[in-house]
């Protein structure tokens, strides 16, 4: 199970988003992460020995709980996160934005990362999309 | 912003859980004051620590959740056992939503 993000995402992350969000850091002498606010402890350092991590909290604390695509309430779109069985054992995961606009009521994806298989690497890539999408 | 399980929290669930589930403990940091301090390792049944689950541990016990936050802010759970949605929201952030869920399956033996 992964808890937090690696150190590629970690400094992909630094770069779009405020490190004040990151709630651990990795200390590049042997990759150890440590549970403490990045900013707090002062760990901006010019030779970056420690760089921003982000937990699954953190990173959905980023992400918008809701999305406007317009003011009718079918172009408002609330955050979802699933998993699910994926077959011969395995679990996958997916993070959408979506409401029940659907004819039925049911639910519909107005967008979502694809099926992965870690919630980390899920919220990652939707952040990614939002700052893409400029919701974010 | 919330980012693993508190330290009553960890204590319930311990009880509930099995402690594999776990990715991160509780250090006893102070034993004159009962002082503990989260780590980031897995939990491996060693006193003075407890078990202690961040979001994505807690997430994968429960069966087939879905995780919402409303337009409010607010966070639910649903989690589909046998066909059924048992559903719990109104929780200010995901770990307590979660948490919720988790006692509310445990009450009727489905975890």
């Amino acid at each position: 199970m992964k808890s937090y993000t690696n150190l590629e995402q970690g400094k992909k992350l630094a770069e779009i988003l405020p490190l004040e969000s990151a709630d651990m850091f990795l200390a590049l002498n042997g990759h150890i992460p440590v549970m403490s606010k990045y900013i707090d402890d002062g760990l901006v350092t010019a030779d970056n020995t420690a760089i921003p991590c982000w937990s699954l909290a953190a990173l959905l604390d980023v992400l918008p709980n809701e999305i406007s695509t317009g003011e009718e309430w079918h172009n408002k779109y609330q955050i979802d996160i699933r998993k699910y069985n994926g077959g011969d054992n395995t679990t996958l995961y997916q993070i959408a934005y979506g409401n029940n606009r659907g004819s039925s009521g049911s639910w519909h994806d107005m967008i979502n990362t694809g099926e992965r298989q870690n919630l980390i690497d899920s919220c990652v890539d939707m952040i990614f999309l939002c700052k893409e999408h400029k919701w974010l | 912003m919330k980012s693993y399980t508190d330290l009553e929290q960890s204590k319930k669930l311990a009880e509930i859980l099995p402690l594999e589930s776990t990715d991160m403990h509780y250090v006893l940091t102070d034993s004159d004051q009962e002082t503990y301090s989260p780590g980031l390792e897995k939990y491996y049944g060693v006193l003075p620590s407890i078990p202690c689950w961040s979001l994505a541990a807690l997430l994968g016990v429960i069966p087939k959740p879905d995780l919402i936050q409303n337009s409010e802010g607010t966070w639910l759970v649903h989690s589909w056992v046998n066909a059924y949605p048992w559903s719990v929201g109104g929780y200010s952030n995901p770990i307590d939503a979660c948490v919720a869920m988790i006692e509310k399956l445990h009450k009727i033996n489905l975890i």
